[in-house]
């Protein structure tokens, strides 16, 4: 009985000095929040060129235009991305007008592709139904464009006041991820 | 029969004993009159990076009360210092890229006196922490390192400090 009682007792006295660290270990975490890589640049602007009165045009992305030139945006991302279109209300605007002049109305017409010319990935729709740009959800880099056309029609430039007509498409471009 | 009912009271005794025994001994350490050699590191504060556009580095500084790491050493005697730095962060779909450490992003900081030396954390460091001064505090910064195309979410890491007891 006392062996086993002095066995336990040692082994009592022994144990704080083995609970002692002679040595510790400490982690902390590291964190941080990569934002989406976007870029934005406009190549080409929407121009449908001369229209003769009473004459349509019409722009059709995906399509070599045989006057004028297609609006082109390149988009180089890494994510997916969202859009949001901004068009002309009530159409362009006659440069050098008083500003109190009918506008020219306009459809435009948008589509993506993987190229900044040549045939859309799916058909054109209105700008401002044109989807989220999917298919690198998973970080991939990838490059895309904007094709933007549009028609004018017969009717709109019939006793329209001569001149050049401007306006702006916005798009604002933003990441989902 | 009757010679086993003496030895099976003995084992209950020899253990009530071991853990009576046990906790009262390591409790002083706890409350701060710590044996030669025992050390505690407390974690007190992540490394924060906070949101970073691709293709830009982002540093912080380890006087950067805010976002820099900071762990807590309690102890005295001289001891050796490691800093166990990850080469990246990763992102829960297993994408990584590179973090980076040098010389100057490590500062000690002495528990009871508030002094602060520099400390690189890129090498062992001998560390002697006297009696009165009871521990000290490290404080560690880096620079995140995402490349252009870098996928964009949430990246993590983590750092160890390893303290080893040399001697008093």
């Amino acid at each position: 009985v006392n062996k086993l009682l002095s066995a336990a007792l040692a082994a009592a006295l022994v144990l704080p000095a083995g609970g002692a660290a002679q040595s510790a270990n400490g982690t902390v975490g590291a964190s941080a929040t990569i934002l989406a890589y976007l870029d934005v640049q406009k190549l080409a602007d929407l121009d449908f060129g001369s229209i003769n009165a009473g004459s349509a045009a019409t722009l059709t992305p995906g399509t070599l235009p045989g006057a004028g030139s297609l609006g082109v945006l390149q988009l180089d991302h890494n994510a997916e991305v969202s859009l949001s279109v901004s068009l002309p209300a009530g159409g362009l605007t006659l440069v050098g007008g008083s500003g109190t002049e009918p506008k020219l109305p306009v459809s435009f017409e948008c589509g993506y592709s993987a190229a900044s010319s040549g045939a859309l990935d799916a058909a054109a729709v209105s700008c401002a139904a044109l989807p989220n740009r999917l298919g690198n959800d998973d970080g991939s880099a990838r490059t895309s464009y904007i094709q933007i056309g549009g028609d004018i029609g017969a009717g709109d430039t019939t006793g329209r006041i001569p001149g050049t007509y401007t306006g702006q498409v916005v798009f604002t471009v933003t990441s989902v991820y | 029969v009757g010679h086993r009912v003496p030895r099976g009271l003995t084992w209950g005794l020899s253990i009530g004993l071991t853990l009576g025994l046990g906790p009262g001994l390591v409790l002083p350490a706890a409350a701060g009159a710590q044996a030669p050699g025992s050390v505690e590191i407390f974690p007190v504060q992540d490394l924060r990076f906070g949101t970073l556009p691709t293709g830009a580095a982002g540093g912080v500084d380890p006087r950067d009360a805010s976002r820099r790491a900071e762990l807590e050493i309690r102890g005295k005697g001289e001891y050796l210092l490691e800093v166990l730095l990850p080469a990246e962060m990763a992102s829960p779909a297993g994408f990584t890229f590179p973090l980076g450490f040098n010389g100057g992003d490590g500062v000690l900081q002495w528990l009871k006196s508030g002094l602060e030396q520099p400390l690189d954390p890129t090498l062992p460091y001998p560390l002697d922490i006297p009696a009165q001064e009871k521990g000290v505090r490290v404080f560690l910064g880096g620079t995140a390192l995402p490349p252009r195309d870098q996928p964009p979410g949430l990246y993590s890491a983590s750092i160890t400090v390893r303290v080893t007891y040399l001697g008093t």
